[in-house]
C-alpha cells in the first residue's frame, strides 16, 4: 500500500476537520486598497522623475505659474478664452511628459464625471433660458409647479448648452493645471514652494512631516498585514478578524504615538525650541522666468480672443 | 528530481515603480539550507515574501510542492491551507508577526487554526515551549519582550505547526551575541530536524554554519554569484561587489594599514604586515 504523502495526509485532515482556505476577506482587501491609495495619493513620484517641461522648473514657477493659471481661468467669461486655456493646459502636460491616462485616474476623470452631472440640469432652458433644440418634455402649455412655472417646452437649448459648457471648461481646466502641478512635483517639493506664498512655515513643516510619518506607519501597516498572511493558514470566523483589526489598530495607534515622542526627543536634540526656520531658497532661474512669463502672456492673450 | 521551491526569472517591483527584484532564478532541492547574502536594499526580503507567497511577481514564475504559486491559488483553493502550513516564514522585523495576547497564546495560534484538539494543542505548545525555554514568558505580552526574546517567541510560534520549509529574514539583525548565538543554535536544530531553510543575512559569519549553498544578490538586485559557502567567501571581488566587504584603512604609529572588512558584530583581528603597509610620512 502506497504510503501518502505529506500533502495527501493534509487534505485529509482538512477534509476531516472542515478547514477552509483563508481567502482575501475584506480586511486583506482593505487593507490593500488604503495602502495603494496613499502610495499613489502621496508617494506618486514616478512622473515627477521625468525630464519634462514642468519638472525641469523650480517648484516655486510651477506652482505660481499653476496659481495665476487658475485665477486667469476662473476670469474667463467666453468659450474661445476657456477653450484656449484649455489648450495651454494641454500643451504643458503634454510637454511634460504626463500621459492622459495618468491624469484621468489622477482625479480628472472623477472631476469629468461630477462636473457633467452638476452642469446637466443647466443645459436645460429651464435654468439658462433660451429657445430649446432639443425638446424633451412637450405640454399644451405653461404649468405651475409650487411657485414655479414651468414653459410648455423643456428641452435643452442653447444657451443651456453654452452655460454647461463655460463650467466644464473652466472646471477641467482648473483641475487639469492643480493635477498637472502635483503630478510633475513631489510632496516635499510642493511643501517647500509653499513657503514661498509665506504660509506659516510650522504648518508646512507639521504637514511635511505628517506625509513622511504616514508613508512610514503606511509601510508598518503592510508588514502587520503581511505577517498576519504568513500565518494565516486557514479561514477564521469574521468577529477573529475583527478582533485582530482592534488589536492592530490599537497597536499602531500606541506606536505611533511612541513615534511621536522620539520624533519630538529627536528635534530637541537638534535644537528645536519652537521656532520653525528654515534656509533661504535660491534664486529663480531664466528659465523659471520665461516661463511664468510665457504663461502670463497666454493666458492674458487669450482674454483678448 | 523536481526541486522544491523554484523560481525563474521573477522580477518584482513595488508600487510606486520602484524595482525590488530583476530576472531572479532560483532553485531549492528537500533539505537543502540556502544563505542568501546581499547589501541593505538588494531584495532579500522581497524574495523570501516571494518565496513565502506574500506577495507576487510581476514577472516569472514561481512554483513550490509542485504547483505555480498565485494569489489566487493561495486565497481559494485548499492547497492555500497546505503552503502556509509547510512554508514557516520569520519576518526580519518579528513585531509584525507578534499578535496575540500573551507568548503561550502566540505559540498556540497555528495548532488551533489546524483544528488541533485542545489536548493536542496544549502539548505542541508546551513541547515547543521547553524547546525554546520559553517557559518564564508564557504569560508575558509579547510586545513587551526583548528584541532576542521576541525573535524566539516568532520562531517557536512559526514551528509550532510542524513546517516543511523555514524561510528566515535576517534572523540575526540586532541580536547581542548571545541572542545571536542562542537563535542561530535553533536554526542548526530546524535544519538537522530534515527541515529547507533558507536564510537571508549579511551576517557572513554566521554563513558557513547555517547554510551548504549561498546565493549572493548585488545592489542592481540581480543575482551576482552562487556555490559553497567556501567558495563564495574567498571570493573577495564578488564580495566587494554585493557590498558586504569593503576596505579599511587605520594608522598606527607611524604607517597606514589597509585590510578587507566586514561587520559581523564581533570582536575582530586581524593581521599587520608593516613592511608592506604604508608609511606615514
Amino acid at each position: 500500500m502506497p504510503i501518502p504523502s505529506r500533502e495527501q495526509e493534509f487534505f485529509e485532515m482538512a477534509r476531516a476537520r472542515r478547514l477552509r482556505p483563508a481567502r482575501n476577506g475584506f480586511v486583506d482587501k482593505s487593507l490593500r486598497q488604503l495602502a495603494a491609495f496613499f502610495s499613489d495619493a502621496l508617494l506618486r513620484e514616478e512622473t515627477a522623475r521625468r525630464s519634462g517641461l514642468l519638472q525641469r522648473l523650480d517648484p516655486r514657477a510651477r506652482l505660481l505659474g499653476t496659481l495665476f493659471f487658475v485665477l486667469s481661468v476662473s476670469l474667463a467669461r467666453s468659450i474661445p478664452d476657456l477653450a484656449a486655456h484649455a489648450a495651454l493646459v494641454a500643451a504643458v502636460l503634454w510637454l511634460s511628459h504626463v500621459r492622459l491616462r495618468e491624469i484621468l485616474g489622477a482625479g480628472l476623470l472623477i472631476a469629468l464625471v461630477f462636473s457633467t452631472l452638476m452642469a446637466l440640469p443647466a443645459t436645460l432652458n429651464l435654468v439658462s433660458g433660451g429657445k430649446p433644440l432639443l425638446p424633451l418634455l412637450v405640454r399644451d402649455a405653461a404649468w405651475r409647479l409650487g411657485p414655479y412655472t414651468i414653459p410648455p417646452i423643456v428641452g435643452i437649448s442653447r444657451e443651456g448648452l453654452l452655460t454647461a459648457a463655460t463650467f466644464l471648461l473652466r472646471t477641467l481646466a482648473s483641475v487639469a493645471a492643480v493635477l498637472c502641478l502635483a503630478l510633475s512635483t513631489p510632496w516635499m517639493d510642493l511643501l517647500r514652494a509653499l513657503r514661498f506664498l509665506r504660509l506659516p512655515p510650522l504648518v508646512l513643516q507639521t504637514l511635511g512631516m505628517t506625509v513622511r510619518y504616514l508613508h512610514v506607519l503606511l509601510r508598518q501597516s503592510e508588514e502587520i498585514h503581511l505577517g498576519k498572511k504568513s500565518r494565516a493558514l486557514t479561514r477564521r470566523p469574521l468577529i477573529a478578524d475583527h478582533m485582530w483589526v482592534g488589536s492592530r489598530m490599537a497597536y499602531a495607534w500606541e506606536k505611533s504615538l511612541r513615534l511621536m515622542e522620539d520624533v519630538g526627543e529627536a528635534m530637541t536634540a537638534r535644537g528645536f525650541t519652537g521656532e520653525m526656520r528654515a534656509a533661504p531658497g535660491s534664486r529663480l532661474r531664466a528659465a523659471d522666468w520665461g516661463f511664468l512669463a510665457a504663461v502670463a502672456g497666454l493666458c492674458l492673450g487669450a482674454h483678448f480672443i | 528530481m523536481q526541486p522544491l521551491l523554484e523560481m525563474d526569472q521573477v522580477s518584482y517591483a513595488y508600487a510606486e515603480g520602484i524595482p525590488a527584484l530583476s530576472g531572479v532564478s532560483l532553485a531549492v532541492a528537500e533539505g537543502e539550507r540556502v544563505a542568501i547574502l546581499g547589501a541593505n536594499g538588494c531584495g532579500k526580503t522581497t524574495l523570501l515574501k516571494l518565496l513565502g507567497g506574500l506577495v507576487f511577481a510581476q514577472q516569472g514564475t514561481y512554483r513550490a510542492f509542485g504547483r505555480e504559486i498565485t494569489d489566487p491559488l493561495l486565497s481559494r483553493d485548499p492547497f492555500g491551507m497546505f503552503f502556509r502550513k509547510e512554508i514557516g516564514v520569520l519576518f526580519q522585523h518579528v513585531d509584525a508577526q507578534l499578535f496575540n495576547p500573551t507568548v503561550e497564546e502566540e505559540i498556540a495560534f497555528g495548532p488551533l487554526q489546524l483544528g488541533d484538539p485542545p489536548e493536542e494543542v496544549r502539548r505542541k505548545v508546551l513541547e515547543t515551549m521547553e524547546l525554546f525555554s520559553l517557559g518564564p514568558l508564557a504569560g508575558r505580552a509579547p510586545f513587551a519582550l526583548s528584541g532576542g526574546e521576541k525573535k524566539k517567541v516568532a520562531l517557536a510560534a512559526v514551528l509550532a505547526t510542524d513546517p516543511r520549509v523555514l524561510l528566515l529574514d535576517e534572523p540575526t539583525a540586532g541580536l547581542d551575541p548571545r541572542s545571536s548565538r542562542i537563535l542561530v543554535d535553533l536554526i542548526l536544530e530546524a535544519q538537522a530536524r530534515g527541515r529547507t531553510v533558507v536564510t537571508s543575512t549579511n551576517d557572513l559569519h554566521v554563513v558557513p554554519e547555517i547554510a551548504g549553498r549561498v546565493l549572493v544578490i548585488g545592489e542592481d538586485r540581480r543575482v551576482l554569484a552562487s556555490g559553497t559557502p567556501e567558495a563564495i567567501l574567498q571570493d573577495r571581488e564578488v564580495l566587494r561587489a554585493a557590498n558586504l566587504i569593503h576596505r579599511h584603512r587605520h594608522a598606527h604609529q607611524d604607517y597606514w594599514h589597509e585590510h578587507e572588512h566586514e561587520h559581523p558584530g564581533v570582536f575582530h583581528v586581524h593581521p599587520h604586515d608593516p613592511p608592506s603597509d604604508e608609511r606615514i610620512a
